[in-house]
């Protein structure tokens, strides 16, 4: 199985922990400041010209080391600092403290040479151009990524043929269901063979046969050697796509490790990685 | 040129509806047509109609002040009609961008998106946005342009004052979308746009949007001089009228020149400030 799983970068490197570390996050923190609204109207006028803040912990010294072709499950409950997470490794947000690595970049000081290198996809924002035909989104993001003529149309063809979106192609994006949508996003953030991809709910609001048929297409990529950190509040999209498993509550990881550690921490072999998961909530009481 | 790739997008969703309408039509026949297609194209029409009476009554009205009168402030009435004719032809070019959606973007979170595209964020919109002022050129300008010229009322000048006019109008775009970008980062910090909306219908009236700046008064003259939205309207349609007068023209482009510079490097900074903050503070 490891010969499958080996990253493109290091050939000869056939154990998981031989290979190059492409995310390296070290004692990660995220604070947000959220204004407080004063009580009454004086209050709430000085408040306005003198502000005060409480500060609340998104992420909280987190810390973990992801490898070139890994695939990585990170689960939480809402407002866990799942997002916050995904949107420092992508370089939109700066972190409060700590350090983060992704391809041996800091990812919010060259944000746009870590830009060339990653693919995000957020299940629930597209990034389609809503009144053109689908192609034409295409189109514009090999521009965008300078992608020679071949490259773009040797990707394009084989991200079509994999997803099953050749008929799509001619209609407007804003004409089609949310499955055929999604395939399509999931195209375009591959379309530039980035090394690491970050999907932030991919499958959310989706039928079975669509997540069956994302599943399958994650599964393809891992095989390609691309890494994916998958976050998802759908723990059987986990279990199929991924091989380790994180655990974020409020701001900290809990667990890191792989699904069958994660069953046997919780003390049962037996059930489906929610069941486990929800096992885990329950010893811990945090749920 | 990468960017211009995002130019075409925007170009073409303008067209977009019009070509889908007609697609709908045929594909299926006799079966319901989305309302929304017919709104889109409604809307086309509308604008070019509403452009139509807008002509008119500036023809009117300018050949009505002019009646009993020679040249007002130096402006012949061929000159003001030409100016005003032509003023009409590019506004929707010239016009301020509404469809900026950095701020909406930034609200709805789809920022993300456009920030982990490994091309620069102030470019991305000052193209975007030209396929749409390009878009209101094709499809409102040229129609309107072609009936004002083979019924006389306009004259198209020569060419060489002709390419002088194109390089003066595409820096009047320019200024026009570093303004609107500059009010997008105010509104940005104030979360309101209460107040730009005001200070804006001053930004027209000192652009020479209504009429040119040499019917000001010899102090708002002085001041609409020195400031950059003149580069806007007055310029472009100065030269086209020649209500600049030849000798003029150059000075009038270097003023252009140095304002759109200006403009481009100020509000590219507020604006790498405000994108800054949200990185640091958090959308």
């Amino acid at each position: 199985m490891n010969s499958t799983l080996m990253s493109r970068g290091s050939p000869h490197a056939s154990r998981p922990d031989e290979r190059d570390p492409v995310i390296v996050v070290e004692e990660l923190t995220r604070h947000y400041r959220v204004r407080l609204d004063g009580e009454g109207f004086v209050e709430k006028v000085s408040r306005f010209f003198k502000p005060r803040y409480r500060y609340v912990k998104a992420l909280d010294g987190v810390s973990f080391t992801i490898r070139a072709g890994e695939s990585v499950g990170y689960i939480g409950l809402n407002g866990a600092g799942k997002s916050t997470t995904i949107k420092i490794l992508c370089g939109v947000l700066v972190p409060t403290s700590g350090k983060v690595t992704v391809l041996g970049v800091e990812p919010f000081r060259h944000r746009t040479r870590n830009a060339r290198r990653i693919g995000l996809m957020m299940g629930q924002r597209t990034q389609l151009l809503w009144d053109l035909p689908v192609r034409e989104s295409f189109d514009l993001l090999g521009r965008i990524y300078d992608l020679s003529r071949e490259t773009y149309r040797a990707n394009r063809d084989r991200l079509v043929e994999a997803l099953g979106i050749g008929d799509l192609m001619d209609t407007p994006a804003r004409m089609l269901s949310l499955g055929q949508k999604t395939r399509c996003d999931l195209a375009l953030t591959f379309l530039h063979d980035p090394a690491v991809v970050f999907l932030d709910e991919p499958t959310i609001g989706l039928d079975i046969l669509a997540r069956e048929k994302i599943r399958d297409f994650l599964k393809a990529e891992k095989k390609r050697g691309v890494t994916i950190f998958l976050a998802s509040h759908d723990l059987d999209d986990l279990e199929i796509v991924t091989d380790r498993v994180m655990l974020i509550h409020q701001g900290k990881i809990l667990f890191d490790g792989t699904q069958e550690e994660l069953r046997r921490v919780t003390g049962g072999s037996l059930g489906t990685l929610e069941d486990t998961v929800r096992r885990f909530y329950r010893e811990a009481e945090l749920g | 040129m990468k960017y211009l790739a995002y130019t075409r997008c925007e170009f073409l969703r303008g067209f977009r509806y019009r070509a889908n309408y007609w697609a709908t039509l045929v594909i299926r026949s006799g079966a319901a047509i989305p309302e929304s297609s017919f709104r889109y194209r409604a809307n086309y029409w509308a604008t070019l109609g509403g452009a139509a009476i807008l002509v008119v009554i500036q023809w009117s009205l300018w050949t009505a002040v002019y009646r009993n009168t020679g040249p007002i402030a130096g402006i012949s009435l061929g000159s003001m009609i030409s100016y005003a004719m032509m003023g009409r032809v590019v506004s929707g070019f010239l016009s301020e961008p509404v469809a900026l959606p950095a701020g909406k973007r930034i609200w709805s979170g789809e920022i993300v998106h456009d920030l982990v595209k490994p091309a620069d964020l102030h470019f991305q919109l000052l193209f975007q946005n030209l396929g749409n002022a390009l878009y209101k050129l094709v499809s409102t300008g040229l129609p309107l342009l072609t009936v004002l010229w083979s019924t006389g009322v306009l004259k198209v000048p020569r060419l060489p004052v002709l390419a002088v006019f194109a390089m003066s109008m595409l820096m009047g775009y320019v200024t026009v979308f570093s303004t609107s970008l500059l009010s997008a980062v105010i509104t940005f910090h104030t979360k309101s746009r209460v107040g730009i909306d005001h200070v804006y219908t001053v930004v027209e009236l000192l652009s020479g949007l209504y009429f040119p700046l040499d019917f000001f008064p010899g102090w708002l003259r002085r001041v609409a001089d020195f400031l950059p939205f003149k580069s806007i309207h007055y310029v472009p349609l100065g030269i086209w009228s020649g209500i600049i007068a030849p000798g003029a023209v150059a000075s009038s482009l270097l003023h252009q020149l140095i304002w759109t510079i200006l403009m481009v490097v100020a509000s590219r900074v507020l604006w790498s400030g405000a994108l800054r903050s949200l990185t640091i503070q958090g959308g």
